[in-house]
């Protein structure tokens, strides 16, 4: 996986745009914590299980390292941190390219139009005052939370 | 005259049944029907007719029987129910309150529907605001336009005992069974399974006729919900001799399992169907965009890498 080398160059153009996608940037624990995961022996069995081999973790360690030489320079280490933002880009396109590539079916231009389509009726009775529609209208603000847990107990 | 002679025959019959089919009245029922069925055929009159009736092709029989399926959901048409989409799993999809039996209440079996009923939509509902995998997918589903309401799109109900959910495409729904996934962790699993199919259907053409989309769609939740070790074990997928991508075989074999329990192929149509599509669907890992290991901290990393793809924080 080492895509990134620790030290990316960028040109002075590039620069000035760097950080656009700032918000792609991970707080540093949790590329220390993908690391520790992914080379930890649980990890490495169940790598096997799935593919065969050991995954390349080296990326997550990459990244770990120059995300806390971005947030000690205080966000000023702008090479560190276009590294972190390429890697995570990278990241991003191989996951969604498997998803794009799998052509067994169309992919829909908007929502199917009967998502929503009323149920028939005897269901609909069949669902009125159930704890699920209570609660939905307390999601959509129709009617006012109530306490969980509460005990069922009465002294007589 | 020709009626006595087949009861005797069936009378007959039902005396060198096995122990096992008199024993079972629905089983000793089929058979007598289909014994009657073909002595009433040899015994018609062969009248020869210039235009035979036009052959049904496979898709307009699914077509025909899905229409009265639709039929029958509007409280018009037949009550009979299409194998094809595996109504006869899921009873009370039928518009038939659940029944009890006298002798299974009796054992404390059944006869607390209403208690299981809701227990499951409290554990549901539990699910929907705690569960990691769930919270994402619901996340996933409102951001491609397709929102979850729980009282439409989430039904609690009693199954057969051979299943714990299953998602309806005739009515866009997903069915818990109540009184098979008894505990959070089961409706977790189930939610996420049935929600994987969901966002399928949301997001692609998804023709649940169609062998092939079908066993993706079943690949992918097996895949993503499913198949760790211990569940690939118990399946006999893979063993302590067998880890090396025992994974792979584990999800074709539970999206086969599945296949077969909703479709009425063959079993070597549907075993091509998984393999024509597996490498496709099997690499496709959205919108939970890993395989998670059991007992780590996957599902929370899950959900928390969901923004970061799009996805709705639920």
């Amino acid at each position: 996986m080492g895509r990134q080398n620790e030290k990316a160059e960028t040109n002075p153009e590039e620069q000035a745009t760097a950080l656009k996608d700032a918000w792609a940037i991970r707080p540093c624990h949790l590329y220390k914590d993908e690391y520790d995961d992914c080379s930890s022996f649980k990890a490495r069995f169940h790598q096997y299980f799935i593919h065969g081999k050991d995954s390349d973790c080296s990326q997550w360690l990459t990244d770990y390292k120059n995300c806390e030489r971005f947030q000690q320079s205080n966000g000023n280490d702008v090479v560190a941190g276009q590294a972190i933002i390429k890697s995570e880009e990278q990241r991003r396109q191989i996951r969604l390219h498997a998803h794009y590539a799998n052509n067994t079916w169309e992919k829909r231009k908007q929502p199917p139009e009967d998502w929503a389509k009323p149920l028939p009726e005897w269901m609909e009775k069949r669902n009125e005052n159930t704890y699920l529609e209570l609660k939905q209208k307390e999601l959509m603000g129709l009617a006012t939370p109530q306490a969980e847990g509460g005990s069922f107990c009465t002294i007589m | 005259m020709h009626r006595e002679h087949c009861l005797a025959i069936v009378a007959t019959l039902a005396k060198q049944l096995p122990v096992y089919y008199s024993t079972n009245p629905r089983i000793t029922k089929i058979i007598i029907m289909g014994f009657l069925t073909k002595v009433a055929a040899k015994a018609a009159p062969t009248t020869e007719t210039t235009q035979s009736p036009p052959a049904i092709s496979v898709n307009e029989k699914k077509e025909a029987q899905t229409n009265a399926k639709e039929e029958e959901l509007n409280g018009n048409g037949p009550k009979k129910e299409p194998k094809e989409w595996g109504y006869d799993l899921y009873p009370e999809r039928r518009g038939e309150a659940f029944k009890p039996k006298w002798s299974r209440i009796l054992l404390g079996l059944e006869g607390r529907e209403s208690i299981d009923r809701y227990k499951c939509e409290e554990n549901v509902y539990w699910c929907v605001k705690n569960g990691p995998l769930v919270k994402l997918m619901m996340g996933a589903l409102r951001s491609s336009g397709c929102p979850i309401d729980l009282r439409r799109h989430i039904s609690c109900e009693v199954c057969d005992p051979t299943v714990t959910g299953g998602y309806d495409p005739v009515l866009n729904q997903i069915v818990v069974c109540q009184n098979m996934a008894r505990n959070r962790s089961m409706v977790h699993g189930v939610l996420t399974h049935e929600m994987i199919h969901m966002f399928d259907y949301c997001n692609n053409d998804l023709d649940f006729k169609n062998v092939d989309h079908l066993a993706c769609t079943e690949i992918r939740a097996a895949n993503l919900a499913h198949c760790s070790f211990l569940s690939a074990m118990f399946q006999g997928d893979a063993s302590p001799f067998n880890i090396k991508e025992a994974h792979q075989n584990c999800v074709k074999s539970k999206a086969l399992a599945s296949v077969l329990a909703v479709r009425n192929v063959s079993r070597q149509d549907a075993i091509d169907a998984v393999e024509r599509v597996f490498p496709k669907c099997y690499n496709d890992l959205e919108p939970i965009g890993r395989r998670i290991r059991r007992n780590s901290t996957d599902q929370q990393k899950a959900y928390m890498e969901g923004p970061m793809y799009g996805y709705d924080v639920y």
